[in-house]
């Protein structure tokens, strides 16, 4: 209770109560701007604010992280094209809203039930983190090996329609990030003899080239000719809309609590909480449960609150894991995570005890980042519905040097500049040929966590493989990571009696 | 669609080599004793299941040959690949002839360089943007962050 005094002060300081409402603002900005995402704006902002002290590098991070939540509904609302993944069941019913002028009303409900949901899952998140972080503490190796295998899994088979390419995807981390010196030995491991490659692949420069560059690469040879009605924005009654607020209350809670449940599981991001609770909403429309007069897709209200509150309330539940055990949920936490080993800080489950005042720094700020997020929407809320004119063509460009000089700025050497772009073109190819970028980061992050758990679990039962199902939390890792495997054949084995039914092949759509 | 497929079968091979690079790779390591496993041991257990993946993906593709291969992939065609490449073309130029000519110039001729590729019109807008653009990330990094640039 004491460091979460300490952390409240921390974060309330005016520069870093600054920085926070800075990070919100850029969040928002990033989000509002379709092509540019969470990720994206993470990987650039890293080596940014490597050169602050680590609080205050946190709450720009965090801002953004939160902004970016709120910010993709706007252009989901006026324009029917979501800023990022997270809005993009927003648009459903946000954009048929603003057609029939209540844009303003719209992004009034969008702003306060992203703060509705963002707020309510980090206060179940925070009594949650101290219970489970003082469990895990006395975790063993074996199990973080397992922890940190169960979440890959996952993220491989939960975050594209590809289990296999998602594994593989994974896997291909876990090989790169190998690549160094073994940590144990001393001796280099597939460096090919290239002596700078002998501190590992470097991490940030990776992740610009995976989520930037690459990025760029797919927006720009896919940018939409076809353009969507823009509905302009009106004035919206911030009185009016805390009625409606509270008259959706249900709803509001029940998305999220579908954003915080699912915040926890790697692999399933704020796309997936706000789609599903969505279809609550539509079930409650079909079942005539819905107090509203219109049909579902013409702009209900009720449909655009449920989704903004699920996917902020990722936010939340993503926490958990991300503090407590080290284990990232999607890449924007990856990211988050690396810039934590950026700092020389070792995330995982001693990180509470060992940096108390940046981890509960952290916690406070993505709490209080909803509040900032809030505001700056209200302030800016004008200019950055003026900003979705703004060429995208010249958007992505500004982009791709961003990247390339940020690369360079970690750690002034241009070699890194090389990995960023040959990263780059690996996320290209990658996102070309269905496979998950990221899971290929997961499995960059978690690879050093998985790989030393995995020895120093052998070790110390002189390699007795058994260790890894021998204790409960192993055990159900364990079985988790069989039922994963088993959903995946079962998928197979359906796929090919629709097949020889005659159906035709099942077609599937690469997350293009 | 076979096309398709084939493309995909490539892929696949890419990711078995890989696989067999690291084999290769590690294949010198000494082996485990009393608990105290090989470098090469975890690098090898990630790179067998990353072809495990590879050849039973391998396998699904083949026995669907002439369906179709279930994947509905971005066509390659000049329209869609001319900006990447441009803009690929750029960045290897861009960090080739970085710290050899100096950052203002280099990045100006950049950016403008991969905003005309983009398709940033007309000149007027292309020239404002890139002159921002420019000063922009001079200020940042150069003045703010005092990174050697």
């Amino acid at each position: 209770m004491e460091h979460l005094f300490t952390a409240f002060a921390s974060v309330l300081f005016p520069v870093n109560l600054a920085l926070l409402f800075t990070g919100s603002a850029l969040g928002l900005l990033v989000g509002v701007l379709p092509g540019l995402s969470s990720p994206m704006a993470l990987a650039i902002l890293v080596p940014v604010a490597f050169g602050m002290e680590p609080v205050s590098a946190f709450m720009v991070l965090i801002g953004t992280y939160v902004g970016t939540k709120t910010g993709g509904a706007f252009s989901a609302i006026l324009m029917r094209t979501p800023g990022t993944p997270a809005a993009a069941a927003t648009a459903m019913e946000g954009h048929p809203m603003a057609l029939r002028g209540e844009a303003g009303r719209a992004l009034g409900l969008a702003i306060s039930a992203s703060f509705v949901g963002g707020t309510l899952s980090w206060l179940l998140a925070v009594p949650l983190v101290g219970v489970i972080g003082t469990y895990a503490v006395r975790i063993s190796s074996a199990d973080l090996a397992m922890i940190g295998i169960l979440a890959l899994t996952a993220v491989a088979s939960l975050s594209g329609q590809d289990v296999l390419k998602g594994l593989m995807a994974a896997l291909l981390g876990l090989v790169i990030s190998t690549i160094g010196l073994d940590e144990l030995s001393g001796t280099p491991r597939l460096t090919m003899g290239i002596y700078q490659l002998y501190g590992g692949v470097p991490f940030l420069a990776a992740i610009i080239g995976l989520f930037a560059i690459a990025t760029v690469l797919v927006d720009i040879s896919e940018v939409s000719v076809r353009k969507q009605p823009t509905a302009q924005k009106n004035s919206f009654s911030l009185l009016g809309t805390l009625r409606e607020m509270w008259i959706m209350r249900k709803i509001l809670l029940v998305g999220t609590a579908i954003g915080s449940a699912l915040g926890i599981v790697p692999g399933v991001g704020s796309d997936t909480a706000g789609w599903l609770s969505y279809a609550y909403v539509k079930r409650l429309a079909v079942r005539g449960l819905l107090k509203t007069d219109r049909k579902i897709g013409e702009g209900v209200p009720e449909g655009l609150a449920a989704p903004e509150a699920a996917n902020n309330a990722v936010t939340g539940g993503a926490t958990i894991p991300m503090l407590t055990l080290g284990i990232p949920g999607d890449g924007s936490t990856a990211i988050m995570l690396g810039a934590l080993m950026l700092f020389g800080l070792q995330p995982g489950p001693m990180f509470f005890r060992e940096s108390p005042d940046l981890a509960y720094s952290i916690l406070v700020a993505l709490g209080l980042a909803n509040l900032t997020t809030l505001v700056a929407a209200l302030v800016f809320i004008r200019p950055f519905v003026a900003i979705l004119k703004i060429d995208r063509a010249m958007l992505l460009g500004s982009v791709l040097v961003l990247a390339l000089v940020g690369s360079y700025a970690s750690s002034n050497a241009s070699y890194e500049m090389l990995i960023a772009l040959l990263f780059g073109f690996l996320g290209y190819f990658m996102h070309r040929f269905g496979y998950s970028i990221p899971a290929l980061a997961l499995g960059l992050i978690l690879g050093p966590v998985i790989e030393s758990n995995f020895r120093r679990a052998l070790l110390i039962t002189r390699g007795d493989y058994l260790v890894f199902l021998t204790s409960p939390v192993s055990l159900v890792c364990f079985l988790l990571i069989l039922s994963l495997a088993a959903k995946f054949c079962f998928d197979i084995i359906q796929s090919r009696r629709r097949q020889s039914a005659g159906e035709g092949p099942t077609i599937t759509t690469s997350n293009h | 669609m076979q096309t398709q497929t084939l493309q995909e079968l490539f892929v696949l091979l890419v990711i078995m080599a890989i696989a067999a690079v690291v084999f290769w790779q590690t294949g010198e390591f000494s082996e485990a004793s009393s608990g105290q496993i090989s470098p090469g041991t975890f690098p090898r257990l990630a790179a067998g299941a990353m072809a495990v993946c590879a050849v039973i993906k391998a396998v699904v593709l083949l026995s669907r040959w002439g369906q179709g291969c279930g994947i509905a992939l971005t066509v390659w065609n000049r329209e869609t690949l001319l900006k990447p490449v441009g803009a690929s073309l750029l960045m290897s130029a861009y960090v080739f002839l970085f710290g050899k000519i100096p950052f203002l110039p280099l990045t100006a001729g950049f950016v403008l360089a991969v905003f005309l590729v983009f398709g940033v019109r007309p000149w007027r807008r292309l020239l404002l943007g890139a002159l921002i653009a420019t000063t922009f990330m001079y200020v940042l990094f150069a003045r703010l962050l005092s990174i050697a640039i």
